[in-house]
């Protein structure tokens, strides 16, 4: 049984269709995450769902609850926002204890549970200073540590970490995963950041223009896309498209050359326009066997990213994206140096 | 790092004396030139008490209107960013009208039609109700210095419910929905998050707004109402002394206003520093 049960919501404004046919079960103590580019609707039903936009139609319950016309100050669910949205006339301490003083906590325990967000997010040698005095980094913590403390049923973040640098996104991001294992919260995360959402999620829903494209876990969604547009939106994509062959388990591009992909499309027929997917991780570098695709092009750029180098190979007028592991050993092609690359064709992804 | 020092070129005296607050000076010398008029001149000490008597009504009047003003400005400013088209649309009737009323005319108005249609209401009300006391009500019954009040009050709540309005919206969408998702209530949302950072924001303009109202409450020497400007006028024409007795008003005025825009600064200097 589910916890929080979205069933088939649908939004709009005016004539924008924000979201629609958005049904989603989420398991108690579950993170997922909602992925998409601006404006797919991830932010209208997170909104739906904490209360600040009502659904045209569809319904939404928590354990069993049926919460869809309910006030957002009756829901229970925490909010965590890109801004912040500290309260600047309280301290942090204050802006902690804030929902717990409405619930008429008595004074010591809801001290002792003040206490206690404030140490999960580290923030206890700050308790007494205001929103002003902190870095973005804190007072997100406090954010955080002031939405968990009234223990919401579900914890909501609207892309919580993209007002913040770099270095400070990635620790906060591991620290809120943490918190989110230790505290077993059902939890929904907002972001356009696709390894934000890889990196962090039980499970992903990809969506696109107001619907869902894909649910799954991310190394299935990475691994296995089921569409185009999931393909492209997660994982820097090489495409190769061209005509389904006899044999149908290749294509022949316009250039004449064939690639082969390792499965057989029955269900497609000769001739058919088919597209492969390549992940730069499995584009290799060199001359392949004889059972393997081999391009040979030009190099176009090349990217240090740290644990990997990234070449974008012109061949044939497609662009290919090959990563290499980065070794100090290794030496890596320069611009405008002729380069082979190959993939197996185990490796293609079909749609 | 070798910067090399700021030339420490002190303005010329010449620039210096351009720039200096002559206006202040002027004004203290004609301060100090009022005071020692009234403590020595025995016409002027007469004037002067004269007129100060009314200095109470004055500031009564003021005060009170003043609070009847930031009540309606606060609950009108609150309808105004109401999503209920209804409370909208009654606020902003009322707002729009009153803004396009000459003072004097609003307050001509309520004291000579609004009072006494509100009266004739309240007596036709004691006669239903069976109300020997409502229905013997008389416009007497509602002394000039309320209508003053009214008038005041009602004409003033419209321009503090736009600084309330003004500052409920400069407030961040986040703030409102981050104290929804504790659990507050649209009240409590405002009570505790909202409202104290709005009167943070407009606290100087509601002092400004003092000091108008205290100018403009001369007006109420129409309605025969005896604060200083009353004082002032019946006194000059009974003595024909009116350059000592509209000076020794201006006078007054002036000593009030100057020293409430004085305590205004430093209220806004003080939020300044604790800006939070
Ligand atoms: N209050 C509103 N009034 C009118 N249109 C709206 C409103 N809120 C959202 N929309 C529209 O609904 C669509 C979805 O918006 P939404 O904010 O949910 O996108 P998003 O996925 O969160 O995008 P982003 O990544 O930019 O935050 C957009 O086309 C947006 O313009
Ligand atoms: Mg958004």
């Amino acid at each position: 049984m589910a916890y929080l049960q979205l069933t088939d919501l649908r939004k709009s404004f005016g004539s924008t269709v924000a979201v629609e046919h958005f049904s989603l079960d989420v398991a108690a103590g579950e993170f997922v995450s909602f992925l998409g580019p601006s404006g797919c609707g991830k932010t209208t039903t997170m909104r739906m769902i904490a209360g600040f936009e009502m659904p045209d139609t569809g319904r939404i319950t928590i354990d069993g609850e049926d919460i869809t016309h309910m006030p957002a100050n009756k829901r229970r669910v925490g909010m965590v926002f890109q801004s912040y949205a500290l309260f600047p006339h309280l301290s942090v301490r204050d802006n902690v204890a804030f929902g717990l003083d409405l619930m008429r906590m008595p004074k010591p325990d809801a001290r002792k549970r003040v206490d206690e967000m404030l140490d999960l997010v580290q923030l206890s040698i700050q308790a007494d200073r205001y929103p002003h005095q902190l870095s973005g980094g804190q007072q997100q913590r406090v954010a955080l540590a002031r939405a968990l403390a009234i223990q919401p049923r579900v914890l909501l973040l609207d892309e919580p970490l993209s007002a913040l640098d770099a270095k400070i996104r990635d620790e906060l991001r591991n620290e809120i995963r943490r918190i989110q294992l230790e505290l077993k919260i059902t939890t929904i995360y907002v972001t356009h950041d696709q390894e934000e959402a890889l990196a962090l999620s039980d499970r992903m829903v990809v969506m696109n223009a107001g619907r869902i494209e894909q649910i799954g876990p991310p190394a299935e969604i990475y691994n296995h896309p089921r569409t185009a547009f999931v393909a492209s939106f997660v994982g820097t994509q090489s495409t190769l498209t061209g005509a389904l062959t006899e044999s149908r388990d290749a294509l022949n591009l316009p250039g004449g050359q064939t690639v082969r992909f390792g499965t057989t499309l029955t269900h497609r027929s000769t001739g058919d326009s088919v597209t492969v997917h390549l992940r730069p991780e499995i584009i290799m570098l060199g001359e392949g066997a004889d059972e393997r695709n081999t391009f040979r092009g030009i190099v176009a750029q090349v990217m240090f990213l740290g644990s990997v180098v990234r070449l974008l190979v012109r061949a044939d007028g497609h662009t290919l994206a090959a990563d290499i592991l980065n070794n100090p050993a290794l030496r890596v092609p320069q611009i405008g140096e002729t380069v082979a690359v190959h993939f197996a064709a185990e490796a293609c992804h079909v749609l | 790092m070798n910067r090399p020092s700021q030339p420490s070129v002190a303005p010329a005296l010449s620039q210096r004396l351009a720039n200096a607050p002559w206006w202040l000076l002027v004004l203290i010398l004609i301060g100090l030139f009022a005071v020692f008029q009234i403590l020595t001149n025995e016409r002027s000490t007469t004037i002067f008490n004269a007129i100060s008597r009314g200095v109470i009504v004055t500031v009564r009047t003021t005060l009170i209107a003043y609070v009847v003003a930031l009540v309606i400005g606060l609950a009108v400013g609150l309808a105004r960013t109401s999503s209920n088209k209804l409370i909208y649309n009654v606020a902003s009737f009322y707002v729009e009208v009153v803004r396009g009323i000459p003072m004097l005319v609003l307050l001509l108005y309520i004291a000579f039609v609004a009072v006494p249609l509100a009266m004739d209401g309240l007596n036709r009300l004691g006669v239903v109700l069976g109300s020997a006391w409502l229905s013997a009500l008389t416009p007497r019954n509602f002394p000039n210095e309320w209508r003053v009040v009214v008038g005041l009050g009602v004409a003033y709540g419209a321009f503090e419910s736009e600084n309330f309005r003004a500052g409920i919206q400069s407030i961040e969408r986040g703030q409102f929905e981050a104290a929804r998702a504790l659990g507050m209530s649209y009240f409590q949302t405002m009570r505790f998050v909202v409202l104290p950072q709005v009167i943070r924001r407009i606290l100087p303009t509601l002092g400004n707004d003092f000091i108008s109202m205290l100018k403009d409450s001369s007006l109420v020497s129409v309605l025969g109402v005896e604060d200083i400007t009353q004082i002032t006028k019946l006194y000059a024409s009974s003595t024909f002394l009116f350059f000592q007795a509209y000076s020794i008003l201006a006078f007054i005025y002036l000593t009030m206003t100057v020293l409430l825009s004085r305590l205004v600064r430093w209220m806004e200097l003080r939020l300044a520093r604790g800006r939070r």
